[in-house]
């Protein structure tokens, strides 16, 4: 019976967003309940399998068979470890949480039954990431969230920049998937499996070679586009268009660190490249600093959120570089809380000041949104890594990994440096001084269906750091910290917070302006430049030589040849089709008779 | 009981229906009937072919062999099962789509069930002689659809389609006539199957097979658009009534990669395999050069007509995979394209038939609208762009790991090709679908597809995408025997 929970906690979101999209769409109370419950029966699943399943030992949930050709094997088959049970119940709880807010943010959205369906179809595809037991059946769950995520930022379908971002979004995925399908083509060409539990076992076989590091690499890519890492980042700010619930469950706390996740389940075959490792953890260790650095000049208040995501989820990839799945695992869910916490918090605030999203435009919001306030101070100090807040906990555990590598340690250091001082920007400017103007005067709290996750959260936020990971995730973090690090890493984070403070306690307007980094280092308008006009003007390019070559010169002369050669046959040629298709057929009868002939002559 | 009868009755149905027609019934309904009806006999024919492997009719009499060679013979297997089953769905769907009103309806619905008709006939036959016969008897009927019906430059269209078809065609022929010859004079024959036999027990020599296979090549690729023969087919279908779109490129265009996969493949082996690295060279031909056009069209039935196209050269590289795998993919993507191209047209077709237009700078809008045309838009796009769950990424995906030990090079020209036609497909439905609605659409009453009688064409099709997609078996299964015996040496 056990056995079968997880197709229960996969199938229910399933369920719940079919039964939507052709039953229930009229009637959107309906909608929104059907969807939450059905979120709230995954997480109830997940932590019976959580809590039960440690007990009983392993739960293998039975497979059904997809494709079977030639010794070909690709089924549907789930997984019951540890990591996937954890990761599962964290999913659907904080999506529950996220639904439960969504009630709130969106109570006058004619949509919403829409909305629901699409984030009932999130959850469905992610937790098939989540428990996926190989990786063709983690690709095709891969592309359903790449789909959800593409719908929830166009959720918006009226407005045209939300349709170019959920465009982008799918596009730079697209990208990276492309890498991800072929690593998952090499992986079946050097180990001839696809299933996880079957990697450690097979790859002690494996001579050590450049395939198994391009293969590395590519599964690589995968987690690049996923998780938003340089180069392929861009999108992630630009999703930011969509409904701020939806930053925060996809962009933030669960389908950006799918990555992640990917790759600690594929370690074993990252681990025979060095080549593979170290790149991995030095993409990780410069991603840190790039968007810590962009986020200290962004007004965007989900924007600047946008980009500590990018940061933190460096850091988890930084420690799967470094061959440290716990640590990257634990700051994955502490980063899910705390930063899902803060976009509800941020989205508190749009949702307060009516849609307003420039923190240069708001002011004195700590006065009429004390709630928001407090919590959302509560995850600067989980972000910025302040102890005992959860982030604290976690980030240290990253931190001791980088002691031997000091590179990477002086890197990830500085961008903790620079998350302290924009977060505390962020604050000061839109909590602190006197209102801006009339919407943020006006502002107010939301309704409890946003207040309550929000507490919910903000209690997590500061309990998950004592929380003992290896009990849940089956993987425990690294012992011994090196104190150095940590002493070294507070220091720094605290002293971040000394220069926003002084620049911007009064601040009308911003004291500073750095070109390069308002205009995010010009990764953007390089791609428009020189990658998608270079691919816009060939399609031109070849369109023109279709056109005029292929199809006016070729196409049309082989016409007026036909046509000439017609002249010749003026008595037959009638214009009728019928007389052409019969004399055709009829030709072809005589030759073929005549062959006969000739054959049997 | 055999059922063999139910393989006649598949043709017949048909022909009643255009007899019927001729005769003052009411086209729609009639059209609308009898595609309906052919479902019982192809629903039987499938419950043999599931139980016996193969269900033939006429194979064992001798009709008419004393004056002449050419025999009527018809039967299916698990391969022609799986064309056979798409081409019914999409002429149910065609006919479900084609609209109430139109001028001479009489001649319309005669035109499309003939189109039909030579479809299910081609992937019926035995004999060569009729394989290669229906599909011209198709042919003739789709140049009167889009010259009579069509629109934009549709003269021009039809000439040029029907032109290169024929041309294409006699190629062919002369590569069938070469086939047939190269058996030795006592056991020759017209029946693929006993030509087949014939063949693998008196293998053609190297360099005849060769040449006999770039025939083939040339014959079958011009009918499936393999570049550099492809050009008859964007415009062909951005010219065409929906409808018949959906029957050409949806079924007709299926019937030389089932030439391929029937003649070339098993009785040329060993010049299929000297040809590959042209096959290579033309298919990425088809993703990449057709993929760059496809980027810059302007108008969604172009952009659907090369997208078409493109998508013909990942199946090409399931053809060459030399692997039973790859070929399941091949065969799984030409029923996935198939359905997916039938709804794109279909979908453009209402998009034009609502708005006036189907370029995409003048649409907008559509997605607040006309939410249930939005949706089935998403799903024709998706499925096109190899989205998990709907047929075509199964086929793709069994594709890439069947070609990846001989070809991996072309498998990630084909896996890049994802991306390029994703970009395509995106942007085209952005402009459709998203932003404020244009300014000259503003005033015009623009609505959505109404009730279950415009819905259930496309529903259809979806259904099916969505099946095969998260059930491949259906299709592979009983291919799978087929598909092994063609790669046997």
């Amino acid at each position: 019976m056990l056995a079968y929970t997880p197709y229960l906690i996969l199938l229910l979101p399933l369920l719940a967003a079919v039964s939507i999209r052709i039953f229930l769409h009229p009637f959107p109370r309906i909608s929104v309940a059907v969807s939450t419950l059905a979120c709230l029966g995954s997480f109830v699943g997940s932590l019976s399998l959580l809590v039960f399943g440690s007990v009983l030992g392993g739960v293998a949930a039975p497979s059904l068979p997809w494709v079977e050709v030639a010794g070909f094997r690709a089924n549907f088959g789930l997984m019951g470890d540890p990591l996937a049970r954890g990761m599962a119940t964290l999913v659907s709880g904080v999506a529950f949480l996220v639904h439960l807010y969504s009630i709130g943010y969106l109570e006058k959205d004619p949509s919403r039954s829409r909305f629901f369906a699409e984030l009932s179809l999130f959850v469905f595809s992610m937790l098939g990431i989540v428990l996926a037991d190989n990786l063709v059946s983690m690709f095709i769950f891969w592309e359903l969230v790449g789909l959800s995520s593409y719908l929830l930022i166009g959720f918006w379908v009226e407005r045209p920049a939300a349709g170019s971002a959920a465009n982008k979004a799918f596009l730079v995925n697209r990208v990276g998937d492309f890498g991800f399908m072929l690593g998952i083509l090499g992986v079946w060409a050097l180990l001839g499996t696809f299933h996880f539990s079957e990697f450690s076992a097979r790859v002690s076989e494996l001579p050590v070679g450049w395939g198994v590091t391009a293969v590395g690499l590519g599964l690589f890519c995968g987690c690049l586009g996923k998780s938003a890492q340089f180069p392929l980042h861009v999108w992630l700010p630009d999703s930011m268009e969509g409904p701020t619930p939806v930053s925060s469950l996809l962009h933030a706390a669960t389908m950006v660190v799918a990555g992640v996740y990917m790759l600690i389940r594929v370690l074993p075959i990252l681990e025979l490249s060095q080549v593979t490792m170290m790149t991995i953890a030095w993409v990780g260790g410069l991603m840190t600093l790039f968007p810590a650095l962009i986020a200290c000049q962004q007004n965007d208040m989900k924007r600047i959120l946008a980009y500590s995501t990018l940061s933190e989820i460096a850091y988890m990839v930084m420690a799967v570089g470094l061959g440290v799945s716990g640590p990257a695992m634990y700051h994955l869910m502490t980063h899910a809380f705390f930063k899902c916490l803060l976009f509800l918090a941020a989205g508190s605030v749009i949702h307060g000041c009516h849609g307003e999203q420039d923190i240069w435009k708001m002011g004195g919001l700590g006065k009429r949104m004390p709630f928001t306030a407090s919590v959302l101070l509560l995850g600067t100090l989980a972000l910025c890594g302040i102890p005992p807040v959860s982030g604290f906990w976690s980030k240290d555990a990253i931190f001791a990994a980088t002691a031997h590598s000091p590179g990477l340690a002086a890197v990830s250091m500085a961008a903790g440096f620079f998350t302290s001082f924009f977060m505390l920007r962020m604050i000061l400017v839109a909590f602190g001084g006197e209102p801006k103007n009339e919407a943020a005067r006006q502002a107010h709290e939301g309704s409890f269906w946003m207040i309550a996750p929000m507490a919910i959260l903000a209690v997590l936020s500061v309990l998950s750091g004592l929380v003992p990971v290896e009990k849940f995730l089956g993987i425990s973090p690294e012992e011994g910290h090196a104190p150095w690090t940590l002493w070294l890493s507070l220091l720094v984070a605290l002293a971040g917070f000394v220069p926003a403070y002084r620049l911007y306690r009064h601040a009308p307007q911003d004291p500073i302006n750095v070109a390069i980094l308002r205009y995010k280092f010009y990764v953007d308008e390089f791609y428009q430049r020189a990658l998608i006009s270079t691919q816009d003007a060939m399609a031109k390019v070849t369109d023109a030589f279709e056109g005029w070559v292929v199809r006016g010169f070729l196409v049309r002369g082989s016409g007026v040849v036909a046509r000439a050669s017609g002249q010749g046959l003026r008595l037959v040629q009638c214009g009728q089709v019928q007389v052409y298709a019969g004399l055709f057929i009829l030709g072809v009868f005589f030759l073929l008779g005549w062959l006969w002939r000739g054959g049997s002559m | 009981m055999t059922l063999a009868w139910t393989l006649l009755a598949l043709l017949v149905l048909p022909l009643i229906g255009v007899a019927a027609i001729c005769l003052g019934a009411a086209p729609r309904k009639t059209a609308l009937g009898v595609s309906l009806c052919n479902l019982i006999p192809g629903f039987l024919a499938f419950g043999v072919v599931l139980r016996e492997g193969e269900l033939l009719f006429g194979a064992e009499a001798s009709m008419i062999r004393e004056v002449f060679p050419v025999q009527f013979r018809l039967g299916m297997d698990g391969l022609s099962m799986a064309l056979v089953g798409l081409t019914l769905v999409v002429t149910l769907a065609a006919m479900g789509v084609a609209p109430a009103e139109v001028k001479r309806a009489k001649e319309y619905y005669i035109c499309l069930l003939l189109v039909g008709l030579g479809g299910l006939g081609a992937f019926l036959s035995l004999d060569l002689f009729y394989f290669f016969s229906f599909h011209e008897v198709a042919l003739i009927p789709s140049f009167l659809l889009i010259g009579i019906w069509g629109q934009g430059d549709r003269t021009g269209a039809a000439w040029r389609m029907t032109l290169y078809l024929m041309l294409g065609s006699l190629v062919l022929l002369v590569g069938l006539i070469g086939l047939v010859w190269a058996a030795p004079e006592t056991a020759r024959s017209l029946d693929w199957r006993m030509l087949g036999e014939t063949l693998r027990a008196n293998p053609i020599p190297g360099p005849q097979q060769t040449w006999l296979a770039a025939l083939l090549l040339v014959g079958f690729g011009t009918l499936v658009s393999l570049v550099p023969f492809h050009s008859w087919a964007p415009g062909g279908y951005a010219s065409a009534p929906a409808p018949a779109a959906m029957l050409h490129a949806g079924v007709l265009k299926k019937f030389g990669l089932y030439g391929l996969l029937r003649l070339a493949l098993p009785l040329t082996p060993i010049g299929w395999k000297e040809l590959s690295w042209l096959v290579g060279i033309l298919l990425a031909g088809n993703i990449l050069y057709l993929g760059f056009v496809s980027l810059a069209q302007r108008d969604f039935r172009w952009l659907l007509g090369f997208s078409s196209a493109m998508h013909m050269g990942t199946i090409f590289l399931g053809l060459i995979g030399g692997t039973v795998l790859g070929l399941g993919g091949a065969l799984l993507l030409m029923v996935g394209h198939g359905l997916s191209a039938a709804l794109g047209f279909a979908v453009a077709g209402e998009i034009g038939h609502r708005t006036g237009t189907t370029w995409m700078q003048d649409l907008g809008g559509l997605a607040k609208r006309a939410p249930k045309l939005w949706f089935y838009l998403m799903i024709a796009g998706m499925a096109s762009i190899g989205l998990p769950g709907l047929a075509n990424f199964s086929g793709e995906i069994l594709i890439f790991f069947g070609a990846w030990s001989a070809h991996p090079v072309l498998v990630g020209i084909a896996a890049w090709g994802v991306v390029l036609s994703s970009v395509a497909m995106l942007r085209a439905i952005r402009s459709i679908s998203t932003g404020p609605v244009p300014s000259h659409l503003a005033a015009k009453e623009i609505t959505d597809l109404r009730g279950a009688k415009e819905v259930w064409p496309m529903a259809l099709l979806t259904f099916f995408l969505l099946a095969i997609g998260l059930v491949p078996n259906l299709i592979l299964g009983p291919a799978r025997p087929v598909l092994e015996r063609i790669l046997q040496p």
